[in-house]
């Protein structure tokens, strides 16, 4: 008797996860919503286009079946995170959106827009394109363009005894029991362009993406 | 043993520590990173720039331009023992500031160039 029970209690539970992660994350989503520590899973568990920002794991659902069993770039997520900075990454946005002890700040170097930007345009369209430039250096044969985007990345934790519990612990100098951790950097973001003596668009140089 | 382990423990107890230890860092340290066999008159600002990113600071002047590329990193560490009151305190910090500057005549021809050894 109780083995059957067991088996359709198993049943039910099969046929709930049936859908597979779609049904079980939206359901996740929805019932908890906000107040969850995983936060909001069900775009990652089944959108496509998956990566890890700086923010976390993300993913595109649009025109995605929202109760997908699996995610439709699933053989290409096992390759994910393309690598082990953009683990970290995700680890650290992970660790930090439900760690208390641990402060975590991010302000992205964003360089203006670079769609349709390409070797063979004039200055004119390159300013149209992107706006003014911070740096511009004419010379005789050549100019300069130099645009930036500043940002900075901070992670931190400290683990200590709290003031009030060190009032209450007969220890001394509990209270100066600490430790912390603290790393931060300024980010910059550069894309230099090359004119050549005609203001043509001869070479585009890019600051790498990710120190 | 058993004493020196209760003796060790106590100590602990009795001399609580801090700890803090802080790294700060801005600039791309590409320049001291590689090895750079730049020549006169033949490489150019385009190389440059195509080699280490675009520069931290330009500079252009009547027949020169001057790229500059910065890199600085800071570490501080600190270990406080204390028992009421501060017994021990040990800070340190270094600083590491390393520059690249590299001179282009008129055509983008390298003039000449210098760097921050790696420390």
């Amino acid at each position: 008797m109780s083995g059957g029970r067991g088996r359709r209690a198993l049943a039910a539970l099969a046929l709930a996860l049936l859908p597979g992660c779609g049904l079980a994350t939206l359901t996740h989503d929805t019932m908890l919503g906000p107040v969850s520590p995983l936060g909001p899973i069900h775009d990652v568990s089944v959108g496509s286009d998956f990566r890890v920002t700086e923010s976390g794991p993300v993913a595109d659902t649009a025109g995605e079946p929202l109760l997908r069993p699996y995610p439709a770039d699933f053989i290409e997520r096992l390759g994910s995170p393309r690598s082990f900075y953009s683990l970290a990454q995700g680890i650290q946005a992970f660790i930090a959106s439900f760690s208390f002890v641990v402060q975590r700040e991010t302000r992205e170097a964003e360089l203006p827009v670079r769609e349709g930007l390409r070797e063979g345009l004039d200055a004119a369209d390159v300013l149209r394109l992107l706006g003014p430039p911070e740096l511009w250096i004419r010379g005789p044969s050549r100019t300069l363009m130099l645009y930036r985007g500043r940002g900075r990345r901070s992670i931190g934790f400290y683990v200590g005894v709290p003031p009030l519990a060190s009032v209450f612990l007969p220890v001394p100098g509990l209270g100066n029991l600490r430790f912390r951790y603290a790393n931060s950097e300024d980010r910059v973001e550069k894309m230099l362009l090359f004119f050549g003596a005609d203001d043509v668009l001869e070479s585009i140089a890019l600051s790498k993406a990710e120190p | 043993m058993t004493r020196t382990r209760a003796a060790v423990a106590l100590l602990g107890l009795v001399l609580p520590t801090a700890c803090a230890y802080t790294v700060q860092r801005s600039g791309d340290p590409r320049f001291l990173e590689r090895k750079l066999d730049w020549q006169a008159g033949v490489t150019s600002a385009e190389d440059v720039a195509a080699a280490l990113g675009p520069p931290d600071l330009i500079r252009g002047a009547p027949g020169r331009l001057v790229f500059v590329y910065r890199y600085e990193r800071e570490v501080k560490a600190s270990l406080v023992l204390s028992a009421y009151l501060r017994i021990f305190t040990n800070e340190r910090q270094r600083h590491v500031d390393s520059t690249l500057v590299a001179v282009f005549d008129d055509a983008d021809r390298l003039l000449y160039y210098g760097a921050s050894a790696e420390p």
